[in-house]
């Protein structure tokens, strides 16, 4: 036995036990995602025969609604698949002024309800949570069930949606918008407090310029889902798109699925990459715009 | 005439400013002097009122402006124009629009809103420009400048405030030797050729030397000296500064 | 300030541009934008039939809804809510697992680094992008229809459209990986599947941990609405209570909901610190 070998043999005892340790922790992890899944599944209504029956029914199912299109007669196919074109489109165009329209909205809510619930402008700690808990609430609460009760109230149709998502945005920008004002440096503010400025000049002369670019960012990437929210506020009759698709898939209209659905998804594409490209416009105006002076300063 | 009269302020249980009793006479250009932290810049603060005092009284021209509220403090605050260490401008905004941020309390408040400014104000502002030798880098983005150049648009802001008095707070305490001359030298000239009282924190004992006639030593708080520059000797700058002068 | 003589306006005017007066064309710039803007808003709130005088009598019944909330009930449902709410949890769960499941193998075959092959990442990922493109609550529709009415629906739905989103934030972790340690395996001697097993496994583990949480979090928000078109969960009671009006039932519906979301909420940025801290 040399000495060598004993430090072999201690740094492997060492190295069992950390392994030891380690697999216990990987156990009992394990063991407790089992259980979980066990209870979800359970829960979930999941068994065996219900996935095995389920998924074939799947790829039938895409079979049916994908188009009957062949090379041959192009044309004819296409304007068979799309019969009903002019009808969706205009649906469609509906689902992005529903989106528009509540962005601006929210944001607008959003953005005047951001500089109260921010902590360093002034307005007080009590104000501060009381606008935070209010946004809060509007986020957590789906757009869906605000459209459930805003169809009640103000009937059928666009409205209803336009509300619904509205106050969602408001909710998500406005907790967003507070927290980008709190990144605003206290001494550039200081710098027009001194000037004898009221707490609303102070806002828009110190922190909008500072925030804007940001602010504009996020209600792109806004836009961008509340394109996809539009288009499924017509599931319980807000307006746009959802109303017809929701009847093609319960009736298994199986040709207009996959049209309406094509139509969606190239909409929403379309939508994404423009607000992308003017998102990056927005980044490298900026990164242009690093100080020259930085480091002489 | 601007009158501090056992003017105080704490932080917690430190005495930042310890009952400071001051005059100060129209057109004076007064350089308060210290090491840092001695309660210089608090003092500045404490005048504009970015500082609430926790004693004492503050009264210009006969007029108590330690008490004032609301409208008459933010007209009182357009009075006594501060000028920053770190300049304090809005990256983001164009040169004359940081200027024209001095002319905002003395208009509409839509006009803040738009930032719609009249031209007789933006006028105003590139005058002040011009008079500081930046009227060309107007239209830039503040970011843009060197740190001189934006300590003098600081000063531009200052000035279009219409002020009767400039605090300026270590205002080339960030800058290399070449701007704090361009610096000092328009702080001077504005008091000189303006008759603006101006009251300047300066931690370094030459500059004081060079432009002011009269010092205002503080440590710890407290005056400890007042008086002319020539009689600054020895002594008295080892009672402000401390054991080692600096 | 005594205000400047029209002279002295003209001659500051004259040598420094677009001072005194602003340069007309930024200045129209800006104008055309926000009249623009405004137009468009305008002419779309008035094609979706927006109006102040729509907005205000709705704004009374909705407070007349608000009154009725007061105080929230359950009628003697509280067990069937819990129930739904338990397999709303479900749902998010199992929807979530099944996503992080589908899409780490998915991930790899998107990542760049490990199959060079174009033409299947591209497609793979154009494939992604269509499943990202459509509201959950669309798959969900389409799998009641073909599972049926249920939770099996929800979870088909979740774990179909977390997919899309979730195998290409793996593929750009992946793809984001360290690629010395990949360069080490592979000069000791390992194949592309041990590389990919121990070299970038152990370096993206923890942002798939924490990505899935974050999933869970958000699938358990929109678990609870799954319901609305039949896919089970607490959104089915909701929906049903709002439908026939009783307002009492539906708020003490919501007022569940909502510290439960908010009790997920904690729970999982707690393992998220958990899963990368270690």
């Amino acid at each position: 036995m040399t000495a060598a070998s004993g430090t072999v043999a201690r740094i492997e005892a060492l190295r069992s036990a950390e392994m030891r340790r380690k697999r216990g922790w990987t156990l009992l992890f394990g063991a407790i995602l089992a259980l979980l899944v066990a209870l979800s599944a359970y829960q979930g209504e999941v068994s065996w025969s219900k996935l095995v029956n389920g998924l074939p029914r799947l790829g039938t199912y895409i079979g049916r609604i994908l188009p009957d299109l062949s090379l041959r007669s192009l044309g004819p196919d296409l304007a068979d698949w799309m019969w009903n074109l002019p009808t969706w489109l205009s649906l469609l165009f509906d689902t992005l002024l529903i989106a528009f329209v509540s962005t601006v909205m929210g944001a607008v809510i959003g953005f005047f309800l951001s500089f109260p619930a921010t902590r360093n402008l002034g307005f007080g700690p009590v104000t501060a949570q009381v606008v935070r808990r209010f946004l809060e609430l509007l986020r957590t609460v789906p757009e869906l069930v605000f459209a459930l009760f805003f169809v009640f109230a103000f009937g059928l149709g666009p409205m209803a949606g336009v509300l619904a998502i509205t106050l969602h945005t408001a909710g998500v920008l406005g907790k967003m918008f507070a927290e980008i004002n709190e990144t605003v440096s206290d001494r550039s503010l200081e710098g027009i407090v001194a000037a004898g400025a009221t707490r609303d000049q102070v806002i828009r002369l110190g922190v909008v310029p500072q925030v804007a670019p940001a602010f504009i960012s996020y209600v792109l990437l806004r836009f961008e889902i509340n394109v996809r929210a539009a288009s499924v506020i017509g599931f319980v009759g807000a307006g746009g798109i959802g109303q017809e698709l929701m009847f093609v898939i319960n009736q298994f209209i199986y040709h207009d699925i996959s049209a309406i659905l094509a139509l969606l998804i190239l909409t929403v594409a379309l939508v994404d990459i423009v607000s992308e490209a003017i998102r990056h416009r927005i980044i490298s105006s900026e990164v242009a715009h690093v100080p020259a002076a930085a480091s002489q300063a | 005439m601007l009158e501090l009269c056992s003017l105080s302020r704490s932080f917690a249980d430190v005495r930042a400013v310890d009952a400071v009793s001051l005059s100060v006479a129209p057109g004076e250009f007064v350089g308060v002097i210290g090491r840092s932290g001695a309660g210089k810049s608090t003092l500045l603060r404490l005048i504009n009122r970015l500082v609430e005092p926790t004693g004492g009284e503050i009264r210009f021209d006969g007029e108590t402006v330690s008490g004032l509220r609301g409208r008459s403090l933010r007209d009182w605050r357009r009075r006594s124009a501060m000028i920053f260490q770190q300049f304090n401008l809005i990256d983001r905004l164009s040169v004359l629009d940081n200027v024209l941020v001095g002319r905002a309390a003395s208009l509409p408040r839509w006009r803040s809103w738009t930032m719609a400014w009249p031209p007789a104000d933006r006028a105003v502002a590139i005058e002040a420009l011009d008079r500081l030798g930046i009227a060309d880098l107007a239209l830039k983005r503040a970011d843009q400048l060197s740190g001189g150049q934006q300590q003098r648009v600081a000063i531009a802001r200052a000035l279009v405030q219409n002020p009767q008095l400039i605090l300026a707070d270590e205002p080339v305490a960030s800058l290399d030797p070449h701007s704090t001359k361009l610096v000092m030298d328009s702080l001077a000239r504005i008091n000189r050729e303006d008759g603006l009282t101006v009251l300047v924190n300066l931690h370094h004992l030459e500059l004081a030397r060079e432009y002011c006639r009269r010092v205002v030593g503080v440590a710890a708080g407290r005056v400890v000296f007042d008086g002319a520059i020539d009689d600054l000797d020895a002594e008295a700058i080892r009672t402000i500064y401390g054991a080692a002068p600096q | 300030m005594s205000p400047l003589p029209q002279a002295r306006l003209e001659a500051l005017h004259a040598r420094y541009r677009g001072t005194v007066y602003p340069l007309p064309g930024p200045l129209w710039r800006g104008r055309l934008f926000w009249i623009g803007f405004t137009a468009c808003f305008l002419a779309a709130s008035a094609h979706l039939g927006l109006s102040p005088l729509r907005f205000w009598a709705g704004l009374g019944d909705l407070g007349i809804i608000a009154g009725q909330m007061w105080p929230p009930t359950h009628k003697g449902f509280l067990p069937e809510y819990l129930g739904a709410l338990g397999e709303t949890l479900a749902i998010a769960f199992l929807g979530t697992l099944a996503a992080s499941l589908i899409s780490l193998p998915l991930g790899f075959l998107g990542a760049r680094n490990v199959i060079p092959n174009w033409l299947i990442h591209f497609s793979l990922r154009r494939g992604l992008d269509v499943v990202r493109g459509v509201d959950v609550l669309v798959w969900a529709l389409i799998f009641v229809s073909v599972v049926g009415l249920g939770p099996f629906a929800g979870i088909l739905a979740i774990a179909f459209n977390d997919t899309g989103v979730l195998a290409k934030i793996y593929a750009e972790a992946i793809e984001n990986a360290d690629r010395k340690a990949s360069e080490a395996v592979r000069a000791a001697g390992g194949d592309e599947a041990d590389v990919a097993r121990l070299a970038i496994l152990p370096q993206v583990f923890p942002v798939l941990i924490s990505n899935s949480l974050y999933f869970f979090e958000a699938n358990t928000r929109s678990a609870t609405i799954l319901g609305v078109v039949g896919a089970g969960g607490i959104g089915y009671f909701l929906a049903d209570r709002i439908r026939v009006s009783a307002w009492s039932d539906a708020a003490f519906i919501i007022l569940l909901i909502l510290p439960t979301v908010a009790m997920i909420d904690v729970l999982s940025r707690w393992l998220r610190r958990l899963a990368l801290g270690r």
